[in-house]
């Protein structure tokens, strides 16, 4: 996983220039282009100091880092997988829901087993086409349609986002399951491996079981 | 970070209307300081309503002296441009009931004049006393500040950049006594 840190410009700078101007409406005369002109001047300036007397705030995402396997179907995949990962990160670090944000770290964490399970074998990828073009981009559609919504508290938005929160767990289930299908093959070799030599070590006598 | 753009888009569109609506807010205040001091010349102390309702006081008096030797329908003229001057509000209105009273004055004036000497010669002086009086009236009038601060005014309201908040923050010009 690697982390990334981006700097974000505090708002405040914007706001003062709106207050710079109420203030100088209230207290002085405003009607020819130099009272404007001095409005604009004192607004620009006090824009400026707060511009950089307020520091930038750090954000953290962490974004998952795959190889590339060399097979063009798999890296593909995985390379819009780690996109929606990013996209994932970023929702969860903007809406404020703390159980929401447990939710998504979970899909995150399945998210990137799934994609680095698929880097390493690229054979795979097929396997997880659907997930990859249509449930994974649906539940981050879904998941942005709440961060979208999240500051607003109408009653179509609250219950929106009460859906959405009740939802998020058939989209763990279904992470998980996908997970789950994709080691399918090679949890099955394991299993068959683990049989096969099970047989030849009772045969052989060396399984320590009495007959 | 689609969040955190959409605040900053937020904040400037915020912004931007505070800075439109503050600068009306600050023209609109402006506009009415500037006409609240021009209106002052034309109905506070010492205006030009104060001046025209002495003046009115003096035409009274004309009547008066007039109704010594005339008929109720001579003088009848005069009286009416005394209530059109009461009833005038606004300076135009009061413009046009002064210019009629000072034509009914002349008139009246005129046709005492025209009585000889069947006219008191201390109602002569009197009446020369009121009609300077009202003369004088309309010089102090003329030399009023009104019509230069409205002038200041309109030119004010009318010019960029207050004229694009004049419709919005319903600001009107002022009238001007007589031109």
């Amino acid at each position: 996983m690697a982390v990334k840190e981006i700097k974000v410009k505090s708002n405040i700078p914007i706001y003062s220039i709106g207050v710079s101007w109420i203030l100088y409406s209230l207290v002085f005369k405003m009607y020819r282009i130099i009272d404007f002109i001095i409005a604009a001047c004192i607004s620009a300036v006090v824009y400026m100091a707060l511009y950089f007397i307020i520091p930038d705030k750090n954000i953290e995402i962490t974004e998952p880092d795959f190889v590339k396997s060399g097979d063009k179907t798999a890296d593909e995949i995985v390379e819009r997988g780690n996109i929606m990962l990013g996209e994932l990160l970023e929702i969860k670090g903007s809406i404020d829901n703390v159980i929401l944000k447990n939710n998504i770290d979970e899909l995150h964490k399945t998210g990137s087993l799934i994609y680095g399970y698929v880097s390493k074998n690229p054979s795979s990828a097929p396997s997880i086409k659907k997930f990859n073009d249509y449930y994974f981009p649906e539940t981050v559609k879904i998941l942005k349609a709440y961060d979208e919504i999240d500051d607003f508290a109408g009653k179509n938005a609250n219950e929106t986002k009460t859906k959405i929160e009740k939802s998020i767990q058939s989209m763990i289930n279904a992470f998980n399951k996908q997970l789950d299908n994709l080691l399918y093959d090679k949890t099955f070799d394991v299993r068959t491996d683990i049989k096969v030599l099970e047989t030849l070590l009772a045969e052989e006598g060396l399984s320590g079981k009495e007959d | 970070m689609e969040k955190i753009k959409s605040r900053r888009t937020t904040a400037w569109i915020v912004t931007i209307i505070i800075v439109f609506f503050s600068s009306g807010f600050g023209v609109a205040k402006t506009a009415a300081m500037m006409r609240r001091d021009a209106e002052s010349y034309f109905s506070g102390n010492n205006s030009i309503t104060e001046d025209l309702d002495t003046k009115t006081g003096y035409a009274h008096n004309i009547i008066t002296i007039a109704k010594k030797y005339l008929e109720e329908d001579d003088v009848k003229a005069l009286r009416q441009s005394i209530n059109q001057m009461d009833t005038a509000k606004t300076p135009s209105l009061k413009y046009k009931a002064n210019l009629q009273l000072n034509d009914d004055v002349s008139q009246l004036k005129i046709r005492l004049e025209s009585l000889g000497d069947a006219v008191k010669d201390m109602d002569k002086l009197y009446l020369d006393k009121m009609i300077f009086n009202i003369q004088s009236i309309d010089d102090i009038i003329n030399k009023s500040g009104y019509n230069s601060s409205a002038r200041d005014y309109n030119t004010a309201v009318n010019s960029i950049p207050a004229s694009l908040f004049k419709n919005i923050f319903g600001i009107r010009n002022l009238e001007l006594y007589g031109e």
